[in-house]
């Protein structure tokens, strides 16, 4: 039996397999905000895969499914197209900008033991998650659905991940979807940061100088 | 030298607006046709603000106040960011 990866959106593994993380490439390398994508991907379609776990009596009929017909589109925004949402309610996740934020002076946190240097950087961004559907109270009802889900378990969120902050920070109001007319939009930002650390190994001391000119002369 | 029959002129003289059929009288009850208003209007609601997927931004200046707390506060003469003594 494969294990599943929770880097992959196409798995949902099976309650005695979520025990059991396979870390992929991508993972060892530290955050990234395409990390942060898939884990929001993964997590909403984990929630919206069982209807125990949908709170709202009225988005239970909509249950998500790894196949063409699921009852909730669960994507990046990058695989939406005009008419694949069609009359489903969906959750597109976009990845918004990130800043660095300097902690310390040239980033440098101190010396390892061995006299390496260490340096850290926080990085803070944000997602968003775009709560579609055709009517306005719906989008409203899935936009509270996933606020709460998110927000409510963002404490362990952040804990598990390693991550810095964690956090719904803004819901926006119910709009009109510009792109799709026949749809409404509810967009909730969450904000996140991580800190990324890295230590510099020289192989050999530094060489120590000496003038050419004393030489030529 | 053989003899080439000689071809009909291009025109008749006569102007086109003269030999053209006279223009139909409208008749009295046209052919009703539903009003629709143009596709940029049809499903737009006037009270509701309008997103654009492809248009959001969240700037992460503001997403850093909302995580910490506080605005950025610079030093000018470091150009670091400073700590605050606010308990985040």
């Amino acid at each position: 039996m494969s294990i599943p990866d929770w880097c992959n959106p196409q798995a949902v593994p099976s309650k005695e397999t979520c025990q059991q993380v396979r870390v992929s490439s991508l993972c060892e390398r530290g955050w990234q905000p395409l990390l942060i994508l898939g884990y929001l991907r993964d997590h909403l379609a984990r929630h919206f895969h069982d209807a125990s776990q949908v709170e709202a009596d009225d988005l239970r009929q909509h249950l998500w499914r790894d196949h063409e017909r699921t009852g909730i589109l669960i994507e990046s925004v990058y695989k939406w197209v005009d008419g694949l949402t069609e009359r489903r309610p969906a959750l597109l996740i976009a990845q918004n900008a990130h800043r660095s934020i300097r902690l310390v002076l040239g980033d440098l946190a101190g010396r390892t033991g061995n006299g390496d240097e260490e340096y850290t950087e926080l990085w803070v961004g944000s997602h968003t998650v775009f709560c579609l559907h055709e009517k306005g109270a719906a989008a409203s009802m899935l936009a509270n659905e996933v606020r709460q889900e998110l927000g409510q378990f963002a404490p362990k969120i952040r804990r598990y991940l390693g991550l810095h902050r964690f956090a719904v920070t803004e819901v926006g109001a119910v709009s009109e979807v510009e792109e799709a007319k026949h749809h409404f939009a509810v967009p909730i930002t969450i904000g996140w940061a991580f800190q990324q650390n890295w230590v510099i190994r020289c192989e050999a001391l530094p060489m120590r100088r000496f003038s050419v000119e004393f030489i030529l002369d | 030298m053989p003899h080439i029959p000689r071809q009909l002129a291009p025109t008749t003289g006569v102007p086109p607006e003269f030999t053209a059929a006279p223009r139909q009288a409208p008749s009295e009850r046209s052919e009703e046709v539903a009003y629709r208003p143009p596709p940029a209007t049809l499903s737009t609601r006037r009270f509701v603000p309008t997103l654009s997927l492809k248009r959001h931004e969240v700037p992460p200046e503001k997403i850093f106040q909302a995580l910490y707390g506080n605005e950025l506060v610079i030093d000018e003469h470091t150009g670091l960011v400073q700590p605050t003594s606010r308990p985040v």
